[in-house]
């Protein structure tokens, strides 16, 4: 994108501006950070893998103005197909890394439990990601620009999920009977008290019930090189993705691009060109979608490698060597994915705030059997996020772009609703367009697909509901100068 | 009886319009119709006939009040939009293809962006 610059009196070198010395401060304060940390033991490196993903992530991000909420959102909105094309460029790179990785056996993938829960905690999470402006790591990088609205968003995401998966009340009688009876015959410790709390009820009587698989591993060939690459990376990433983007060039970009160029009677080769052009009409966002996926997937491998350098399959067994033994879950493990991941850390802010309130949810689980509720400066994942927003800070600085701005009243509101309701969501369809989508579907896992179907679902009740807001609003307005 | 119900629902709207109220304290996205010159770089003097104020707005609240504003005005006007959101910014020389509208230039400033679009079809 071509931008002018208003003055054109002679600006201070990069180098010496107060905006690029900050990003400079940001980018030694991690650096620091980090050698401070494996001063303190050298193992840490396996968190701080996290930290400098998340900061990469993070400025590239930024770098692209990678909205991942845009991606659906203005399919309907306003009919553009930019950050779609951007979102599909980083599945493909994602999943043809993912493929090397599972090939090289460094694979940390787990697929999700398929069925009806994801469209509709994904449809939750697709009308909340409208009125919020950004989807959970959107939220993430855009805090990381200044913007409070985003604060205000990852706040409720955390607080909202951790109220969400922990509490207990009449609700609890909603569950269907055939959960409660399934939940209370797995036979699980008594102190996690799986027939209380809804969301207990339903991850014990229902979720687990539930098959999880990639596409390899429903035909027996999970172990295979053809398997993997054939099955999972080009039937379940690429030949989905090919046939979007035919999709999106179809019905979003075919039109305008033939007017613009003239063209009557389009051959083959013109329908190419206007593909090509459609993926790199947007530069900053091709790049981000290329430089995502691939670092998505190296993260993967990474994290890996540290696993078997260490003999450990979770984060968990590390701190306990360490000595650190605060947080962890019942089987003494803490969440840890091992690829990009966003809802469940800022669940355990959320439940480790509250934990420091006095409201213990270690009894569900979410925390107390799967992810436990680490102290935030030992949460690997959570540092991830962090790292998200250092990233975005440091380039938005670095590019002068960063700007405290404050939310109104009426964006703060729709940021803790929309914000609850992505919560909500997230943890319905187990986790958001990061955990539930990118991660899933570039690993050969189908359920990532029917999760982005009930975003797009969420997204186009959202701004239908979105549009009238803003038309009811604005005739209030009208009259009341008319008075 | 009856009047008794009328009051009651007229408190209630007042109630729940004033409740409204506390929203819009700093308004974001307003349209507002302005009539000026500006000198856009490397396109030259242009006469700008609506100006929208999308400071401190979250998307997609710029994209729609573009969207509305642009189908108020006649053809080869131009609108002013000025932003604070990066994101938005990114977005809109792509937004600008689907409206039928020509994207004239983005010019930086401290602290906003104002993008200039030209209604073309």
């Amino acid at each position: 994108m071509n931008v002018a610059l208003a003055s054109t009196t002679t600006e201070a070198p990069w180098l010496f501006r107060k905006s690029s010395l900050q990003a400079i401060a940001v980018f030694l304060l991690v650096i620091i950070g980090s050698l401070w940390a494996l001063a303190q033991d050298t193992r840490f490196v396996y968190l701080l893998v996290y930290v400098w993903f998340g900061l990469a992530y993070g400025v590239l991000l930024q770098y692209g103005r990678f909205c991942m909420a845009s991606a659906v959102r203005d399919l309907f909105a306003v009919k553009v197909p930019r950050m779609a094309v951007g979102m599909m460029i980083a599945v493909a790179l994602y999943a043809i890394v993912a493929s090397a990785v599972t090939l090289a056996g460094f694979s940390t993938f787990h697929p999700n439990a398929m069925g009806w829960h994801i469209v509709i905690g994904a449809a939750i999470f697709g009308f909340g990601i409208v009125f919020t402006g950004g989807c959970a790591s959107g939220s993430l990088y855009k805090a990381g620009e200044g913007n409070m609205n985003s604060m205000l968003v990852i706040l409720a995401i955390s607080f909202s999920q951790a109220i969400f998966v922990s509490a207990n009340g009449w609700w609890d009688s909603l569950v269907p009977k055939s959960w409660m009876d399934s939940a209370a015959a797995k036979d699980m410790p008594a102190e996690l008290s799986v027939t209380q709390g809804w969301f207990d009820i339903f991850t014990a009587g229902h979720i687990w019930d539930l098959k999880g698989f990639t596409t390899a591993g429903a035909f027996g060939m999970a172990e295979t090189a053809t398997g993997i690459v054939l099955l999972n990376t080009i039937l379940t990433a690429i030949l989905p993705v090919a046939i979007i983007l035919v999709a999106l060039y179809a019905f979003y970009y075919r039109k305008g691009y033939l007017r613009r160029t003239s063209k009557t009677n389009p051959a083959l080769g013109d329908e190419i060109a206007g593909m090509w052009a459609m993926c790199t009409s947007s530069k900053n966002t091709a790049i981000a979608g290329i430089g995502l996926g691939i670092l998505a997937g190296l993260h993967m491998y990474v994290t890996g490698m540290l696993r078997e350098h260490y003999g450990i399959f979770n984060f968990g067994e590390l701190l306990v060597a360490m000595g650190y033994d605060n947080g962890l879950s019942i089987q003494s493990t803490v969440f840890d994915p091992g690829y990009w991941y966003i809802t469940t850390q800022e669940a355990q802010w959320g439940g480790w705030a509250m934990q420091k309130f006095g409201i213990d949810s270690m009894d569900s689980i979410f925390f107390g059997l799967d992810n436990g509720l680490p102290n935030p400066l030992l949460n690997a994942p959570g540092f991830m996020s962090i790292g998200i927003i250092l990233g975005a800070a440091v380039m938005a600085l670095a590019r002068r772009e960063f700007k405290w701005k404050l939310p109104s009243w009426e964006t703060a509101f729709f940021a803790i609703v929309g914000g609850t309701l992505m919560g909500i969501g997230a943890r319905l369809a187990m986790g958001c367009n990061i955990g539930a989508f990118f991660a899933t579907v570039t690993n050969g896992d189908p359920s990532g697909w029917v999760f982005l179907f009930g975003m797009v679902l969420g997204a186009y009740i959202g701004v239908k509901v979105f549009t009238w807001w803003l038309d009811w609003s604005s005739a209030r307005k009208s009259s009341e100068c008319g008075l | 009886m009856c009047l008794f119900f009328r009051v009651v629902r007229r408190g209630v709207r007042v109630q729940v319009t004033s409740w409204f109220d506390l929203f819009h304290d700093r308004p974001t996205g307003i349209a507002s119709l302005v009539i000026k010159d500006v000198d856009i770089p490397g396109f030259g003097v242009v006469q700008v006939v609506r100006s929208v104020d999308c400071l401190g707005a979250m998307c997609p609240r710029p994209q729609l009040l573009t969207m509305k504003v642009l189908g108020e005005i006649g053809l080869e006007g131009v609108i002013e939009v000025v932003l604070d959101n990066p994101t938005a910014v990114e977005g809109f020389p792509a937004l600008a293809q689907t409206l039928d509208c020509r994207h004239l230039a983005t010019v930086r400033e401290s602290g906003c962006w104002r993008v200039y679009l030209r209604k073309d079809l």
